[in-house]
């Protein structure tokens, strides 16, 4: 899959199962809201969030690995400031194309 | 040969399960777990020094088509399944009057609607056979911060008491088994986990909180022939806990 089309398309749809797990408008979830102190999301709201992009995309998001790859030793500040919904995006984009690429 | 699947069987309660199925004489085990392949690669070592052949199978239980996926993996490895525990359990640790509605979901998908798809997947499977699903007090008492889990858990044991009820004509028996607070990983996941953890100790009168082994026992005895007259009930082992 061409890039820039998977990097829309994963936007499109990490967006929409944000807003539907976390009961946000589409408008409020911009790439640089944070997932925990813009949209209020909690550690149970991930996992949720995680399952239901891993069941769109037939994909695993390692969810340890992902939040050690925003950096080692973070405060609970810097991971807040990090957690975005754009660094999902940017996460979770190399994923389905990989995953699109052995369909 | 008999075979069984144990849903959540990587770890905790469910791992321990694993284990006194094998020492029971199940010849074949599948052990479902959602993503920790270290821990399901560990279960499944030590139930094969046991003697069964184990295969560790992922799925994702909150989604259906992660339970029709395993449920063809089953069929690839056994054409029957005498024996399902489902042990596999996920949710919100927090006041029922602050949960979100895909807290709520995601907790009733886990530990309750996974339960009654895997036994409706079962059932062309399991001519004759036994159902254990575990619970917890939870399900019948009101816990701080347990509100969505201890919800999920009150379904779980009325689907046991009607799955019973429609399955014992079959050959087919439906139990379960409710622990107190059991010293496992999802402790962790409580607010303020050690100062509950005492409290609970001394809530006890057998003076400590329980193991996954005090568990997994009893639901060795519920698979056992020695528990052919129960159907439909749920055991409470919890320390006598519940006592007070």
């Amino acid at each position: 899959m061409n890039p820039t089309l998977a990097a829309d398309l994963v936007r499109e749809v990490v967006t929409r199962h944000i807003s539907e797990a976390l009961l946000v408008p589409i408008p409020q979830i911009t790439p640089a809201a944070r997932l925990f102190s813009d949209l209020k999301a909690e550690s149970i709201d991930i996992v949720d969030i995680r399952f239901r992009i891993e069941e769109e995309w037939k994909i695993k998001i390692d969810q340890q690995a992902m939040l050690e790859s925003l950096g080692a030793n973070l405060s609970a500040e810097q991971l807040d400031a990090r957690f975005t919904v754009g660094f999902i995006i940017e996460y979770v984009t190399p994923l389905v194309t990989a995953a699109r690429g052995r369909a | 040969m008999s075979a069984a699947l144990v849903t959540g069987g990587s770890r905790g309660i469910g791992r321990a399960v694993c284990r006194k199925l094998a020492q029971a004489g199940v010849g074949v085990l599948v052990i479902n777990y959602l993503e920790n392949h270290e821990a399901a690669a560990a279960a499944q070592r030590e139930v094969e020094a046991l003697g069964a052949v184990a295969h560790p199978v992922a799925a994702n239980l909150a989604h259906p088509a992660e339970i029709d996926r395993l449920f063809a993996r089953v069929s690839e490895i056994t054409p029957r399944i005498d024996v399902l525990v489902h042990a596999a359990a996920l949710g919100a640790f927090k006041p029922l009057s602050d949960l979100k509605a895909n807290q709520w979901d995601l907790s009733m998908a886990v530990n309750a609607r996974s339960f009654l798809l895997c036994v409706q997947r079962c059932l062309p499977r399991m001519p004759e056979g036994v159902v254990v699903a575990l619970s917890s007090l939870g399900g019948r008492r009101a816990l701080p911060n347990y509100g969505a889990i201890g919800a999920s858990k009150a379904a779980l044991e009325a689907m046991i008491r009607q799955l019973a009820l429609e399955l014992a004509p079959r050959g087919i028996r439906v139990n379960g088994v409710a622990g107190g607070l059991v010293e496992t990983d999802s402790i962790a996941k409580f607010p303020d986990a050690p100062r509950l953890v005492q409290r609970a100790i001394e809530a006890t009168p057998a003076g400590r909180i329980g193991t996954p082994d005090d568990i997994a026992d009893v639901v060795a005895f519920l698979i056992s022939p020695a528990a052919r007259w129960i159907h439909g009930q749920v055991l409470v082992a919890d320390g006598g806990s519940s006592l007070m």
